[in-house]
Parts: C-alpha cells; structure tokens; sequence
C-alpha cells in the first residue's frame, strides 16, 4: 500500500510538472524523434530484407540458368562452341526455377516461397553459336553459348505497407553461360 | 520535509529535480526505454537478417561449385565450413544437407543449409524493459542445379 502510494504522489507531482510545462518540450520532441526514427528503422530493416529475397531469388534463377545449359553434349562443351536445344534447355529452366523458387506447376508460390504471387518469366533466350556475339535486350555483351533470362514476380513488404503498398516487384536479370562466375550483380 | 503536500521520497525527490531546473533531463529519462529499444530492436534484426544472407552466401558459392566439381567435396564442405565461421557462425549449430562428390553429368546436386539460433528482441512491460529470446532455426534452400562433371 505504501508504495502504491508513493506511485500516486509520483504520478500526480508528474501530472502538476506537466500542466506548468515542464519538461513536456523534452517528452513532445523525443516523441516526435521517436515517430521518425521508428520509420527510419523499419525501412531499413524492410530494405535489407527485400535485398535478401531479391538476393535469394537470384540464386534461384542463376542455378536454374546453369541447370539449363546441360541441355548438350558435354562431348561438345569441352571443345568449347556448343549447341543448346532451346526447348530442352526451357524446359530444364523451369523444372529447377519451380524446384529452387518454391513454386507449384502454375508457377504460383508454394509455402515457404519467396513470392508472394505468381513468377513470370518474362524473357527466355538461348544464344547459340552464329547467334553471337551480340548484346541481349538488356545490353550484355554475349560472347558464348548463353542463356538470357528475366524473370519478375512479387513478394511481400514486411511493413511501411501504408507509405509504399503492400507488395514489391522484383525483377532478376542474368546472362548465364559455362563461364559464369560467382558475381552479386 | 514536506514538498507540495508529498511526504513520500520519490516525489520530494521529483519536485526538488524540478525545482533545480532539471526538468528537460527528468522528461528524457521517462522517455529514453522508447528511444532505446527500437534502436536495440533494429540493430538485432539487422543482425539476424546479415547472418541469414552469410548462409545465403555460402550455399550459393557450394552449389556453384558442386555444379562444376559434380557434388560436394570434402575440400569443398571444408570451405564452405571455413567460411561460415569466418562470419562468425558456430559450425555445431549448422547442419548441412547436400550431394555428396561424385555426381555424373546432368544429375542434380542439391544442398539445403539450416542453422540453430536465437532471435533476441527487447519489449516494454510494466516491470520495465524485458529481452525475449526466441530459439528458431534458419534455413535456406535446398537450392539445386545440375553437375557438369565429365568424365571419358
């Protein structure tokens, strides 16, 4: 009971201090701060984790891509200038795309996906000799047996949903070809 | 000893604070627990965010590697371990599911890496501030593609 008094003296001294404006500049700018900087926090948190999945899906589709290029005779590979079958390279594309991205036949996200919607894949080009060196529609320069794909979907932003919307589109561009190497882009 | 009809130490204590003009310092002690725990919030899930994408970064240079090498060597799991405690990762906590060397060209070589850990978090609540640790478990992948090992 005492102490419970002694909160009350506490509460009502705090109460008289703030009717003669005591301090209350303090406490109304530290919350003005606070607003602010919990905005701050929350975008930054919100950007690294929109980086990692956009990262994440990156592997996704470079592991695919690589996946693709098997579509030819490893005989051929190694005598550099190879051969893809476009189709049979699509289709490997895909297959390893719904397996790494999580996703149904549909191409819709399955539990634990990324994607908070359907993945498209916009582009699909396979560049095969006589059809380089050029640049693909995003302007790399091809110079081998490539894969040129752009593959863009959803996902969900964790907070500043009222600020931003609720979702983000994430678009993935590679060129993969046999030389590929380990590159955030 | 009587202030202001308070007979009680803490609101003598209070008023006296006033009296000398520390009211600004008074009013951003109350307020500090809010400034501080989004500050110590944001820093922990920047910390957990920047650990998730260390296990991101490894799985992706193994399965780059896997895909040329036709699975995971033994050279190549020890540097995928080296890498992760490089960052500061306890290797006990890891546990690491992939396709063993060797694997014939056009097979599938997976690897799925999870990771033990807690995900710490600080709360407001009456009894002042209180950590809250959770135990969870990371994972990335599996993430696949095919081997390009060639052998005559």
């Amino acid at each position: 009971m005492k102490i419970l008094r002694w909160f009350m003296d506490l509460f009502r001294q705090s109460v008289k201090n703030m009717r003669d404006k005591k301090g209350i500049s303090s406490i109304f700018l530290t919350l003005l701060f606070l607003i602010a900087f919990m905005v701050f926090s929350m975008f930054l948190i919100e950007s690294r984790f929109l980086y990692t999945i956009k990262n994440s899906a990156d592997d996704a589709v470079v592991s695919a891509a690589l996946a693709a290029l098997k579509s030819t005779n490893p005989v051929d590979i190694a005598y550099g200038e190879y051969v893809l079958d476009p189709n049979a390279a699509r289709d490997t594309f895909y297959e390893y795309l719904k397996k790494n991205m999580k996703l149904d036949e549909n191409m819709n996200p399955l539990p634990g996906s990324v994607a908070a919607g359907p993945v498209h894949v916009d582009e699909f080009i396979v560049y095969n000799p006589g059809s380089y060196p050029t640049f693909c529609p995003r302007g790399t320069f091809i110079k081998n047996t490539s894969i040129h794909v752009i593959v863009s979907f959803k996902a969900k932003r964790p907070a500043l949903t009222g600020l931003f919307g609720k979702y983000v589109d994430i678009v993935i561009h590679r060129d993969v070809d046999n030389f590929y190497n380990l590159q955030e882009e | 000893m009587k202030a202001g009809g308070f007979k009680n130490p803490p609101a003598i204590l209070m008023k006296n604070f006033w009296r000398k003009g520390n009211a600004e310092i008074i009013a951003f002690l109350l307020v500090l627990p809010f400034l501080i725990i989004p500050i110590a919030n944001t820093v922990n899930m920047l910390t957990d965010l920047a650990r998730y994408d260390n296990l991101r970064q490894a799985a992706r240079q193994a399965v780059l590697r896997m895909e040329i090498e036709g699975g995971l060597t033994s050279d190549g799991l020890y540097n995928l371990e080296a890498f992760l405690q490089l960052k500061g990762i306890d290797i006990n906590k890891v546990h690491i599911n992939y396709t063993p060397y060797p694997v014939s060209y056009g097979d599938e070589v997976k690897i799925k890496i999870e990771m033990d850990t807690v995900m710490r978090r600080y709360i407001i609540t009456l009894g002042g501030i209180k950590r809250v640790d959770e135990n969870t478990q990371m994972v990335y992948g599996p993430i696949s593609s095919v081997s390009k090992k060639y052998e005559r």
